[in-house]
Formats: structure tokens, C-alpha cells, sequence
């Protein structure tokens, strides 16, 4: 047998010089497509010129102040942050007390129930707007804030169940069993001990459904239709009309703004997870 | 006994209770979407009243009207290529990144992280928008061709199907290459070598011992990945051209503009067969649990 067939596969690419420059150079190629569709949009937003050139026109701000100017964005903005509030506030409560219930009690049909909390996930959102559509709308509701806030709580919440889920089997149940034979009855025990220690977690939680909330698209447009009309269905409709630059401002702070949120939730669950440990 | 019933609280509800007490409110509004997802099932049975309404009368026009005619066949058939091809290119290109991941020093795979789940964080319409500047007839790429000397608008992609492919894979390759990464992780790195000392060269050894070990993450990568394409709305809108009609995006249509909810349910119904049937072919070898681990 040769003897070199001993050294693994891995070592033996790393040792080989071609075979690494290789992997780096294809590393890269992929690197570059995952974020150049990004990139060219916030050099969009700080070209001066209408259409795209290379070499670019010139620096230029004015997107950004025609942006700030025209209250459609402003507007349909908070539009996003009122549904996105209401939604991840409703399903980090609702998702923190069936983590809770799921772990601490381990009802019968643990797993059955588990997959139900998790089926979100895997149902497309057309598919959730459409079945929510039609049943809201005999409900009496039909179209509105309050079918689109039901909406993305529904399609956040499995997010929030895993989340916290992780958070309490790395919280030390005989805490709060301590606290308990101290004197203290469930509800107490929870709000001063359990709660503070995954609370990173449900924070880091919220956050992601935050972010998903912020980003959805087809359960909007099919629960709100012309009535809410939040930020990525404004950029939508503007894109199907004109390409206009503002959309590129409007856009590029809109990524700065969930990437921030996102560094923020990815911040939390690693000090939650250092808890545990 | 005496002492430790001294500060056991007074039970009102058993721990099976509480855990339903506290499952209630989730519960309750899970049910209100299987409710409706599944009277979708009823509907697309339904009677459409032109009008907008629909009446509780039994008919099979729906199934009709959609396998009878050859534009839904179409556009069945395309929602389904668009799967196939997105799914395995990302596989193609994933499982590659997946591995060169394992290999790297903790820092530089934090870094490569960080790039790849920039797509899962950024709004499909930013990122949709940035494809139509490159890809465009005006776009970059355009451009740059133009520059060197290829002529006016050699590349015609935009609108189109390779366009689609092209925006649905960077955010289906993160999808695609976490769960193949969790698995390769999980694999023990002595199992490489005893294949290697037992004579198995590296492409065997790969192909023969790494590769069958970390199917459950390749499988959940392709279920992950396929679902996904195939409930694609916002790309194939706007970067396909007429020809590209995929399900989602005739549901859409028929409940903004026709009503049409009978029809439109059929139409969903059909997604959720095509669903099925991914997700049962690749059930026996991972946990509907582990698919969501990631």
C-alpha cells in the first residue's frame, strides 16, 4: 500500500497547492453571487445618473432625499413596523408559552404537537394566504391589518417556538425547583428566575420573526391587498411601473436595517447559548 | 412526606393541564390555518359564481377546466422544471461549499457564514431588483459585454427562465448547503481515514463512505429547497417572462383578479400534491423534526 493514501482526504487537498487555489477561487465565485445582487443596488442608490453606467456618473445623494421627501415610503415604513410589532409581539408571547409548555410538561403527543407548531414552516406562504383568505373574509374581516397581523403571526411563530425551545433545555430546571421550595409559586419562579436567564433568547427570537416579518411578501399581498400596503409591496408595485433610483435608496436602507437587526438577534443567541453553557 | 408537601404548591391543574393551558393560545390559531387549509380541499369543489362569490355545489369543473386544458399543463410542468433545475444546480454547487466550509479555520468560516446567509436576511424584492439591474437588457452585464466588444445586448436573459434559476439559486444555496454542513460536522472524522488506510482512494472514499453518510442533510436540503422554488412568487413575476407562468403565480391571479377562490383552490391543491409527494419520496430518511433543526 502507498504510503501517502494514509493522509486523509482533507489534508491531503490542503497540501496540494493547485487543489486549494481551486476551492479558494470557487469560495469566492459563490461568495460574490450570494451578495452581489445587494451590492449593485446600494451602488445604484448612490449613483447620480437615472440608469445604470459604468464608470458611474457621479456620487450623488438625491435618492435619498427624494426618498425622505415622498411620504409613500415613509408611510408604507410604518405600515411594516406596525404589523411587524404586532405580529412578533403576539407570537413571542403565544411561542414562549407553548416552548414552556412543551419543554417544562411534556404533554402526551409531544411529538405530534411539535410537528403541528413547526407545519408553518413548510406550508408556502401563497398557500397560507390563500386558506386564511377565504376563511377570514366569511369571518367578516376579509382584508386588513387585522387578517395580515394574523397572518405573519402565524408564519413567525414556529420560529419563536424553536428559538425559546433551545433557550429552556439549556435553562437548568432545579433553578426554578429551588425557587419553588423556597416559597415561591410557579409564576413567581418563572418571572424571577427562569425568564431572566432565556430572555436573550426570546429577545434574539422576536428579533428574527422581526426580520422575517419585515421581509414577507405574498401573505401581505394576499390578506391586505390595497388596504396595508407595507414596505416590500410598495417597492413591488413601484418596480412594475419604473425603475427609478429611489427605489434603490428605499431598498439599501431597508437591508441596513434588517442586517443590523439581524447582527443584533445572531449578538443574543450566542450570549444565550454561552448561559447555558 | 410531611415536610415536602410543606411547600409543594396547591394543585389545580396537573402538569398535563398546565401544558395545554399554555399550548392554547398557539393551538388555537394553529387550527384556525388547518382549518382553512383544509377547506381549501372543499372548496376547490365548489361551484364559482361569476361575480366573485362561490356556491356549495359539488362539481368536478375545476379538476376539469385545470387538467383539461394545456396552458395549466404548462404551467404545472414549469413550476416543476424550475424545481428540478434550481434544486439541482444548488445541490451541484452546495454540497461543494458545504464541504470546503468544514475545512476552514473557525474565523474564515464565521466570515463564510456570514456571506452565505446574507440572502436569508435581505428581502426577496431588494434582492430580486439587484438581478434585474445585472441581468437586465440595460444591465450590467450587458454593459460590461458591450465594453469589450461583444455588440449590443448579446445576452438576452432577462425575462426569462435562466434568469429565475439564476435569482431562486443564491437564496436556495444557503438553504441548501446548512443542513449538508450540520451533516458533514456530525460525521466522525475518523471514518474518513479507516477508508483511507483501508485502501479507498479519495474520490472513492467520498463517494463511497462521506457522501451516502451525510444523505439525511443532502435530502433535507433538496425538500428545503424544492418546497421553496416551488412556492416562488416574486421571482418568476419579475424576472420571468410570460412564458415562465409557474402555480403560485396563477393562484395569485386568479384571486386578485377573477375571485376565482374554487379554481384558485384546485390550483393549490395541486402544490400541495406536488408537495407530498417530494417530502414522502425523501421521508424514510430524515426526521421532520431534523428538517427544521437548522
Amino acid at each position: 500500500m502507498p504510503k501517502e493514501s494514509v493522509v486523509p482526504f482533507t489534508s491531503q487537498l490542503s497540501s496540494h497547492r493547485l487543489g486549494r487555489g481551486l476551492w479558494v477561487v470557487f469560495a469566492f465565485v459563490m461568495y460574490a453571487f450570494l451578495i452581489f445582487p445587494i451590492i449593485i443596488v446600494i451602488f445604484m442608490s448612490f449613483n447620480s445618473a437615472l440608469y445604470l453606467s459604468f464608470p458611474p456618473a457621479g456620487l450623488s445623494l438625491r435618492w435619498y432625499e427624494r426618498l425622505f421627501s415622498d411620504p409613500i415610503y415613509t408611510d408604507a415604513s410604518l405600515k411594516s413596523l406596525w404589523v411587524g410589532c404586532f405580529a412578533v409581539l403576539t407570537a413571542t408571547v403565544f411561542g414562549t408559552m407553548a416552548a414552556y409548555g412543551l419543554q417544562r410538561y411534556r404533554p402526551k403527543f409531544f411529538n405530534l404537537i411539535n410537528v403541528l407548531m413547526l407545519s408553518p414552516l413548510i406550508l408556502p406562504g401563497i398557500l397560507i394566504g390563500l386558506a386564511l383568505l377565504y376563511t377570514l373574509t366569511t369571518v367578516g374581516i376579509g382584508r386588513s391589518m387585522v387578517s395580515v397581523i394574523l397572518g405573519h403571526t402565524l408564519y413567525v411563530l414556529p420560529f419563536t417556538v424553536v428559538i425559546v425551545s433551545s433557550a429552556l433545555q439549556g435553562c437548568d430546571r432545579r433553578l426554578e425547583e429551588v425557587a419553588m421550595s423556597l416559597g415561591a409559586n410557579e409564576w413567581y419562579a418563572f418571572r424571577t428566575v427562569t425568564l431572566p436567564i432565556i430572555l436573550p433568547g426570546v429577545i434574539s427570537g422576536a428579533l428574527f420573526a422581526f426580520i422575517l416579518s419585515l421581509d414577507e411578501f405574498i401573505i401581505t399581498f394576499l390578506l391586505g391587498g390595497v388596504h396595508v400596503v407595507t414596505l416590500p409591496i410598495r417597492i413591488f408595485t413601484s418596480l412594475r411601473f419604473a425603475v427609478d433610483p429611489t427605489i434603490a435608496a428605499v431598498s439599501t436602507v431597508f437591508v441596513f436595517v434588517t442586517t443590523l437587526l439581524f447582527l443584533l438577534a445572531v449578538r443574543l443567541r450566542a450570549r444565550s447559548q454561552k448561559v447555558e453553557s | 412526606m410531611t415536610t415536602s408537601s410543606h411547600y409543594r404548591p396547591r394543585v389545580i391543574f396537573g402538569p398535563q393541564a398546565k401544558a395545554y393551558l399554555l399550548l392554547s393560545p398557539s393551538l388555537l390559531i394553529l387550527c384556525f390555518l388547518g382549518i382553512s387549509v383544509f377547506l381549501l380541499l372543499i372548496y376547490s369543489f365548489f361551484t364559482y359564481s361569476p361575480g366573485g362569490g362561490m356556491i356549495a355545489q359539488f362539481t368536478f369543473e375545476n379538476y376539469t377546466r385545470l387538467f383539461g386544458k394545456r396552458i395549466y399543463w404548462q404551467v404545472i410542468f414549469n413550476t416543476v422544471l424550475f424545481s428540478v433545475v434550481t434544486t439541482g444546480l444548488a445541490l451541484l454547487l452546495g454540497y461543494p461549499l458545504a464541504y470546503y466550509f468544514k475545512k476552514l479555520s473557525p474565523i474564515k468560516r464565521a466570515i463564510g457564514f456570514l456571506f452565505l446567509t446574507i440572502p436569508l436576511w435581505t428581502s426577496v424584492i431588494v434582492r430580486t431588483y439587484g438581478w434585474v439591474i445585472i441581468l437586465g437588457r440595460r444591465g450590467m452585464i450587458n454593459i460590461l459585454l458591450e465594453q469589450i466588444g461583444f455588440g449590443p445586448i448579446p445576452l438576452d436573459i432577462f425575462p426569462g427562465f435562466w434568469a429565475v434559476v439564476v435569482a431562486l439559486l443564491e437564496i436556495t444555496l444557503p438553504i441548501m448547503v446548512l443542513p449538508i454542513y450540520t451533516s458533514l460536522t456530525s460525521l466522525d472524522p475518523g471514518i474518513e481515514e479507516s477508508s483511507l488506510v483501508l485502501g479507498a482512494g479519495p474520490l472513492q472514499t467520498f463517494r463511497r463512505v462521506i457522501f451516502p453518510l451525510t444523505l439525511p442533510g443532502v435530502f433535507a436540503g433538496v425538500i428545503l429547497t424544492f418546497v421553496l422554488v416551488l412556492s416562488a412568487y416574486v421571482t418568476p413575476v419579475i424576472l420571468g417572462s410570460t412564458r415562465d407562468l409557474v402555480l403560485p403565480v396563477v393562484i395569485e391571479n386568479q384571486v386578485t383578479n377573477a375571485y376565482n377562490i374554487p379554481f384558485a383552490s384546485a390550483l393549490a391543491v395541486v402544490m400541495l400534491v406536488l408537495m407530498s409527494i417530494v417530502i414522502f419520496a425523501f421521508r424514510r430518511f430524515i426526521r421532520l423534526d431534523q428538517l427544521f433543526g437548522s
